[in-house]
């Protein structure tokens, strides 16, 4: 195990131009960096007892080999405490999996972000974001872990915005995009127990996700009202062509609905699965499949998602306003599926 | 005075290394490997018609990648090498799926197998940065306006015989060789 950093050093005279040094050798996303000197960056690493030349993950069809040395450099430019770093790495080894694919996502036209839910203890031991503003501003945990990665994807394996990183729009989450679910106050099993893990295991899920969207209902005196309004605005959503996962974020005056209704998880997922429907003749009417109409389209129905266990359900948001939301999965679910990864520590 | 440590991967840069070349199409038999969106596989399929009309070429055969973004799998690369005289990938008309293209060109071509891909104009810098990427910067790939999904069957073979000369000069002499020539 070396404990030498081998990554190329730049010798500045003048230790105030070092945030503006970091900008002109373009290894910021556009704000501010925390300068990485080898005191911050042993740091990072010592926090994770990770040797620096430790591989984190390996990307095939780039021949990108990511170490801990460079993960943690870009831990620190983020402004990542070193606690952060074993959540870092575990999202880092996320989008090096197979099953996220990791070209497809980081390069499409259609811009997503790595969406990162983090389960387990360590949400609430880093103050890791479960309510209210969910997607910020306000938690340092929630907006630098996300952003590491994002370095992680830009410095290292070369996601730079215009060249490796086409997004015609792309979304404000490509900053950080990093929530944890509400596990205190649900009813339910949490993501990363449907998953496979224990409840005491703390983990990642990474997702590339278009941005969240937000529904409105204030006057459903039930959650079937609730759900109803959920699916008529997912019916024709981000994920409608493709058939891809959708990540929905019960917020609190919901919550408290489906709760006292007595709703499942399994009852939500058939629910929507059930309500957000479209024949074909619309999805080629509206140009979203080739023309023409074909005999039979008009009552042929398919699916917004090719299972109902394609809706993953998180209680997530603040306590107060009738407010929840949704998020479209990239693509097609085979393309870039959804990983958990333990934060090993 | 600070010292600072680079963020970034160190890439090598090397030059493409290119399959050998045949003096001819003719009699021969070459790959089309689309990428699955739309139009790129009729595309190619015009592309491949041409060379059999008017290039002598014995027959194509037509693979389908899984997506669009990803490099063409194992089966499709065991194949090509080992039924194909040359390969043609195409056509990459968005961010993953030319860089993705480009990348099928540079495995083909490790396999000793003449390739030529096509991306879209508007996609140059990333398919030029997929071959930084893989240390070949100076890899050659053929570009073709954008776009082809949206555009009717006239269109398409205007673009595919417009493009095809360049596909054989590809095809024919690697970049270095006419270089040295």
């Amino acid at each position: 195990m070396s404990l030498e950093l081998l990554s190329h050093r730049h010798r500045i005279a003048d230790e105030g131009d070092a945030i503006d040094f970091c900008f002109r050798q373009n290894w910021s996303d556009g704000l501010p960096v925390v300068p990485p000197t080898e005191a911050r960056v042993a740091k990072m690493l010592e926090a994770a007892r990770l040797a620096p030349d430790k591989v984190i993950g390996f990307i095939p069809e780039r021949e990108i080999t990511i170490t801990a040395e460079k993960v943690a450099i870009n831990a620190v430019l983020a402004g990542c405490k070193p606690e952060y770093m074993p959540v870092v790495v575990a999202a880092v080894e996320g989008i090096c999996d197979p099953a996220w694919a990791y070209h497809g996502p980081s390069t499409t036209t259609s811009g997503p972000a790595v969406l990162i839910i983090v389960n387990g203890p360590i949400a609430r031991e880093l103050d890791i974001n479960s309510g209210e503003n969910l997607f910020g501003p306000g938690w340092r945990s929630n907006l630098t872990i996300g952003r590491a990665v994002r370095l992680v994807m830009r410095n290292v394996c070369g996601s730079m915005p215009g060249i490796l990183d086409r997004s015609t729009h792309g979304h404000p989450g490509k900053l950080s995009y990093v929530i944890a679910e509400n596990e205190l106050e649900s009813p339910w099993t949490p993501l990363h127990v449907d998953r496979g893990f224990k409840a005491e295991q703390s983990t990642v899920t990474v997702l590339a996700a278009d941005g969240p969207r937000q529904i409105f209902s204030q006057l459903a005196p039930t959650t079937e009202g609730v759900l109803t309004l959920m699916a008529d605005d997912m019916r024709i959503s981000g994920g409608v062509i493709g058939q891809t996962h959708y990540v929905v974020l019960l917020a609190g005056e919901h919550m408290e609905m489906v709760v006292r209704d007595g709703w499942t998880k399994r009852d939500v997922k058939r629910f929507l699965f059930e309500n957000t429907m479209n024949t074909y003749a619309h999805l080629r009417r509206t140009h979203r499949f080739p023309m023409p109409i074909k005999p039979g389209d008009e009552t042929r129905i398919r699916p917004l998602v090719s299972n109902e266990d394609m809706f993953f359900i998180l209680p997530a948001g603040g306590t107060a306003g009738a407010f929840s939301s949704y998020i479209p999965g990239w693509a097609k679910e085979s393309w870039s599926r959804m990983v958990t990864k333990e934060v090993v520590r | 005075m600070i010292e600072l440590l680079d963020p970034t991967r160190e890439i090598g840069s090397g030059h493409m290394v290119y399959a050998l070349r045949p003096s001819s199409l003719k009699g021969k038999t070459v790959g089309l490997i689309e990428n699955t969106k739309y139009n790129s596989d009729r595309l190619l399929e015009m592309i491949g018609q041409i060379l059999i009309d008017d290039y002598g070429v014995a027959k194509t055969k037509l693979y389908h990648k899984h997506y669009s973004s990803v490099p063409a799998h194992e089966e499709i690369i065991t194949d090509v090498r080992k039924t194909c005289d040359f390969m043609i990938a195409g056509v990459g008309d968005c961010g993953s799926c030319s860089s993705g293209s480009v990348l099928d060109g540079i495995l083909l071509e490790k396999e000793k197998i003449p390739s030529a891909s096509i991306i879209t104009h508007v996609f140059v810098n990333t398919g030029r940065a997929m071959a930084k990427q893989w240390a070949v910067p100076d890899y050659k790939f053929l570009v073709m306006q954008h776009p082809i999904a949206n555009i009717p069957e006239d269109e398409l073979l205007a673009k595919a015989r417009a493009i095809v000369p360049e596909i054989v000069e590809l095809l024919l002499a690697a970049p270095e060789a006419k270089a040295a020539a």
